[in-house]
């Protein structure tokens, strides 16, 4: 009996042990990572990190229409935010092969359409991280245990970082969860609207991100993409920017982007994958409407895009309504995301 | 009962084979850049920013019009070949080449009326984790990420006002990083050579992406203008591809 007792209390400790040590180890594995977040050495110029395109204080998105590259020019697309990403079936604006987070990281370190950051081959990249504000050595060696540097521990650390980034405390979640004065009167209503079948926003803003499509019978539907009607010129959408089509080479993907959260939007304006939409009256608009007009001045009438999702239907909506609305939409931010100090730039 | 006569028969066919297979020779295949005819040089009219190209499934056409598949020869350990695929960096004077200007071949002697290869990366070997790949595949330039794969061809040209930006690679595609990812576009040119003989060189006749566009581009999107030209010239439409001959 005492050997049985004794032997489940041991296996008990070792269980107990290795899981604090696994814990250990993912934490510096995206303390190794926010470092590498925020190190402007993993470009080409030394003069862009992630953080830049995605910083802090805009919910890890930028406050720009579109972000700038290592040689400052301008992408195509609008930069996402960056939080609760595990919520995301794919990854970026239009792409169901982006799967895996460690990978997508592949991309703003080497693409060359559009150039971002432009990152040297690994060799190069090793070498330059050593010349770093930062000193890796024990970095690396805390996450590996040993402080080689390579591709795929560097892409590893980044998503480890990325996941830490969690955004549920939004005055919407304290209500959620019981405290009813976290709302306003007005963001009330505001819900009552965004939850209505008139508007419809639930349909593809579904879930506690708000990122979820669901279909009519109230089932979530995996990597769906939409086509919400901004634009309907004489190649669907403007070429500079087709969406899901690029990748499916599906005609009938024209004009397809991911719903994204519509958490702590009063931190990332513009929106719209292109950045097309300044305000959130804005964006009301165009979905009240059913589609935009010649917007960003591209001739052609969104509501009659033929690969417009049949959920964009439109909807009149008071001013008053607008505006609750638009207090229910500001009450999915949450600050604590962006004053956390373990998600900001760590000290040299 | 297996009879005597058939048992010589294998042995004869073993010994056959190994022998053949033992005795190859190494032929070396020289790849190089021509422009209306003349050679390009570094102080060419024509720029060449960048050209490479992954090439694999090499074949030689026997006189019997078999095609016997060739194995690359890697004792020289380069990092720009493993016995399956090749990396070509055929951009002229470079300091720091990403690549090989000639193949080494392990033929087996004999005569030969032919020569084929395919440009790109295999099926097999296209969607695999970047970052665990071999070289010459552990090249993150030629890492198409976007649409995980690789960039099997790689042309970035100037010539007068004109400029010709390529991509080629698998596009079209779905499914899983690392996992199965099947593509509706595979672009994998086929290049046959007839009347190819041993240790003759290719040369590419770049001339002809030149033009009526004067920024001709294809980086795999649908709405790319490019595309169709250079599909045209590498024979991926319904003519033979234009761009690679047999030099002297
Ligand atoms: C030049 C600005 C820029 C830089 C630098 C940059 N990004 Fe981005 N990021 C963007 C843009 C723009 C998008 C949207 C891209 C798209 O949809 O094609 C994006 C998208 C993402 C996404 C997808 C988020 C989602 O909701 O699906 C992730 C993850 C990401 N970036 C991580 C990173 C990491 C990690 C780095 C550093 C290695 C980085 N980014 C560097 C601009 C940038
Ligand atoms: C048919 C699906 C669909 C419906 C219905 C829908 N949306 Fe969207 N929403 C999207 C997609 C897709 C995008 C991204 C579109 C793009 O960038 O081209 C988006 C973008 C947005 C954005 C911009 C987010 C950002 O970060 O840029 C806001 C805000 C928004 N939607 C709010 C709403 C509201 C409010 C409703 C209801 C009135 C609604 N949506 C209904 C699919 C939908």
């Amino acid at each position: 009996m005492r050997l049985v007792v004794c032997l489940g209390l041991l296996i008990l400790c070792i269980w107990g042990w290795s899981k604090w040590q696994g814990g250990k180890e993912q934490q510096a594995l995206a303390e190794l990572g926010r470092h590498l977040f925020y190190d402007k050495r993993l470009s080409a110029n030394n003069n862009l990190a992630c953080s830049d395109c995605h910083q802090q204080a805009y919910a890890f998105a930028d406050s720009r229409r579109l972000s700038f590259n290592t040689h400052g020019k301008a992408g195509r697309r609008n930069s996402l935010a960056l939080f609760n990403l595990a919520s995301y079936d794919s990854f970026t604006w239009a792409n169901p092969l982006q799967t895996d987070l460690s990978f997508q990281a592949l991309i703003p370190l080497f693409s060359d359409d559009p150039v971002e950051m432009a990152a040297p081959e690994i060799d190069l990249l090793a070498q330059n991280l050593t010349l770093s504000q930062y000193d890796y050595a024990p970095l690396f060696d805390a996450a590996f245990g040993d402080a080689e540097i390579s591709l795929t521990r560097i892409t590893a650390a980044l998503a480890a970082f990325q996941m830490t980034l969690q955004s549920y405390n939004s005055p919407y979640d304290q209500y959620l969860a019981g405290n009813k004065q976290a709302l306003s009167n007005e963001a009330i209503a505001g819900m009552a609207l965004f939850e209505s079948e008139r508007l419809g926003c639930r349909r593809c803003h579904g879930g506690i991100n708000f990122n979820q499509t669901i279909d009519a019978q109230g089932r979530v539907q995996r990597n769906t993409f939409h086509n919400t009607g901004l634009y309907y010129s004489d190649t669907g959408y403007p070429e500079s920017d087709l969406g899901l089509y690029e990748v499916s080479f599906a005609e009938a993907d024209n004009g397809k982007f991911r719903a994204p959260s519509l958490r702590n939007l009063t931190l990332t304006a513009p929106y719209m994958h292109d950045g097309s939409m300044a305000y959130l009256a804005q964006v009301i608009d165009h979905y009240s409407r059913g589609g935009s007009l010649n917007l960003q001045g591209v001739q052609g009438d969104g509501k009659l895009n033929p690969n417009k999702s049949e959920l964009i239907v439109g909807f009149a909506l008071t001013e008053l309504e607008k505006n609750q609305l638009i207090a229910f939409l500001a009450s999915l931010t949450d600050y604590e995301l962006i004053q956390t100090p373990d998600f900001s730039a760590p000290k040299k | 009962m297996v009879t005597m006569k058939q048992m010589m028969q294998v042995i004869a066919c073993l010994w056959l084979f190994g022998c053949a297979e033992s005795k190859t020779e190494t032929v070396i295949l020289p790849f190089s850049l021509s422009f209306e005819g003349q050679e390009v040089t570094c102080s060419s009219a024509l720029q060449v920013n960048a050209l490479t190209l992954y090439i694999h499934d090499l074949a030689l056409q026997e006189l019997s019009g078999q095609w016997q598949k060739v194995e690359l020869d890697n004792s020289l350990n380069s990092p720009w070949q493993n016995e399956s695929i090749a990396l070509l960096d055929l951009a002229p004077c470079q300091t720091k080449p990403m690549g090989l200007t000639s193949v080494a071949m392990k033929v087996k002697p004999g005569q030969y009326q032919g020569l084929r290869f395919k440009i790109g990366v295999p099926q097999a070997l296209n969607h695999q984790d970047p970052q665990l790949a071999k070289a010459p595949l552990d090249i993150s330039q030629l890492q198409w990420h976007w649409t995980v794969g690789y960039k099997f061809a790689y042309f970035d040209l100037a010539w007068r006002e004109q400029t010709v930006k390529h991509h080629l690679g698998s596009s079209g595609c779905v499914g899983n990083v690392g996992d199965d990812i099947q593509c509706r576009y595979q672009n994998r040119p086929e290049i046959t050579l007839p009347s190819y003989q041993l240790g003759q060189p290719i040369k590419l006749e770049l001339r002809q992406f030149f033009t009526e566009l004067p920024h001709a581009r294809c980086f795999g999107k649908p709405q790319d203008k490019g595309c169709d030209t250079l599909f045209n010239l590498l024979g991926l439409q319904d003519a033979p591809q234009r761009i690679f001959r047999l030099g002297a």
